[in-house]
């Protein structure tokens, strides 16, 4: 198995419904934010406008996160979800500093650093991660990349899944719907 | 998502003690290799006895700067050879026992407790093996940020060469401080070279910069034109190379340079070397990999 996700920004209504179902899922600290949803420009004048692009952990198959980790804390596991150990994590934040996605954060309380973890422990419960759920607008589809019937998957082949900063060469796995 | 640098003063503090060790140890080892014997004996006996200090120092400030700093021991049980961060506590932990023990072969006879047979032969063996030491140290503290893709302004090899010349030019300073003046022209000639060097490397990773991906020129562009402007021009280009080289060639040249005048050259090149790890440590995480080249 190996879990992805796709992003259809053009239904984003960019209600905050994501951010709070993940927050309240995750227990997430105050400030704190897994996920997030920018707004921007896209296009070239006179044809532009605003694009609303909901993002979190890339989930990326390269990840320089899990690369630089100095303790083997950062892993990626079975199903290709990139999590973190808190037990090994020694709050070095070498991490943070890597991610071209800015998807990590640094928890005063624990010392250790956090992240999305695509709701795998919810996942393991045959249940879609929270941000998924929620969406009132179904703008995010979840599910087996390696499942060619599996709707992700036939999203990504018929609508062309792009994927950001691909410059960073990390080969994410979350892919934005064109 | 983050406002705060998530590394910050205590970072490049250590940096800075990394690299100033580093070039310690790699002066103090080619003056006893090249000086045989009693030439240097001055920069041999200073350099090693200021080599463990700041790294030792350094590496404390690193520790205490984890989120969870009675944790340290884990980078030590853990095999991770592609992790620079690795590769590094290792390193640091190899250079300061290096360090420690060659500078206590150069104790007075007196001060030593432990007799050591052959210590004139350890002591060169010790410098044969911290002088690479030294270097590799020297190089990771760059290593460390230039591997990061995500990062612009640190994702080039020209960071090494900037931070081991940065280094050795440190550490040259800092001798000036604590030898007497009869051994401060090898000094000074080679902390010359070094400066010219060191702004010539500094000019090249602008240049590229400028004129590769528009990620580095944001980077570069951070540094020298955004919150960091002003240190960086002001206080790393002019008062940290400039102006501490031109005092230095006036003096190698003969000219009849006040004392107190050399002493400032060295305080401004060892606050410049600072400077510039300050300066790259935060602008380089207001650098953000943008989207297209």
């Amino acid at each position: 198995m190996r879990l992805g996700m796709v992003v259809d920004t053009q239904r984003c209504l960019h209600c905050g419904a994501c951010l709070v179902a993940c927050k309240a899922e995750n227990e997430v600290p105050t400030g704190r934010s897994r996920n997030w949803v920018a707004e921007r420009e896209a296009g070239t004048f006179p044809g532009i406008g605003v694009r609303i692009e909901p993002g979190q952990c890339m989930h990326c198959e390269n990840a320089p996160c899990v690369r630089v980790c100095p303790t083997g804390a950062s892993y990626v596991d079975a199903d290709g979800v990139v999590l973190l150990n808190p037990d090994d994590c020694i709050g070095c934040r070498y991490c943070i500093e890597s991610c071209p996605y800015d998807a990590r954060y640094f928890d005063e309380d624990s010392g250790t650093v956090d992240k999305c973890t695509f709701c795998v422990h919810r996942v393991a419960h045959r249940q879609q991660p929270a941000c998924v759920l929620t969406c009132p607008a179904k703008v995010r589809v979840f599910g087996d990349l390696d499942d060619a019937q599996a709707p992700v998957s036939r999203l990504a082949a018929e609508r062309g899944g792009a994927v950001l900063k691909p410059e960073a060469a990390t080969r994410p796995k979350i892919f934005y719907l064109s | 998502m983050h406002d705060e640098p998530s590394w910050g003063l205590l970072i490049v503090i250590y940096l800075f003690c990394g690299g100033l060790s580093a070039g310690a140890m790699m002066l103090s080892a080619t003056a006893m290799l090249l000086g045989r014997g009693d030439r240097y004996t001055a920069i041999v006996r200073r350099g090693a006895f200021l080599a463990p200090l700041p790294v030792i120092a350094g590496t404390a400030l690193l520790v205490f700067d984890l989120g969870r700093p009675l944790l340290f021991w884990k980078l030590f049980v853990a095999l991770r050879p592609l992790s620079p961060m690795w590769i590094g506590s290792w390193l640091l932990a190899l250079f300061s026992a290096v360090t420690l023990f060659y500078a206590y072969l150069q104790l007075p006879a007196r001060w030593r407790r432990w007799r050591v047979p052959h210590g004139d032969a350890w002591a060169r063996r010790l410098a044969v093996a911290g002088l690479p030491l030294g270097l590799a140290v020297a190089v990771y503290t760059a290593v460390l940020l230039g591997v990061l893709v995500a990062r612009p302004l640190w994702n080039t090899p020209a960071l090494a060469v900037l931070f081991v010349l940065s280094a050795l030019s440190s550490a040259a300073a800092a001798l000036m401080l604590i030898t007497p003046a009869a051994e401060h022209p090898a000094l000074s000639r080679a902390d010359i070279v070094l400066i010219a060097a060191e702004t010539l490397t500094l000019g090249g990773l602008l240049f590229y910069g400028v004129v590769s991906s528009s990620s580095a020129r944001h980077g570069v562009g951070v540094l020298a034109a955004g919150d960091c402007a002003l240190p960086f021009w002001l206080g790393v280009v002019l008062l940290g190379l400039l102006v501490p080289g031109g005092i230095e060639v006036r003096a190698a040249r003969a000219h009849r340079v006040p004392r107190a005048l050399v002493t400032l050259a060295a305080w401004l090149v060892l606050a410049g070397g600072f400077l510039l790890r300050y300066v790259v440590v935060y602008a380089g995480q207001q650098s953000v990999l943008l989207r297209g080249l």
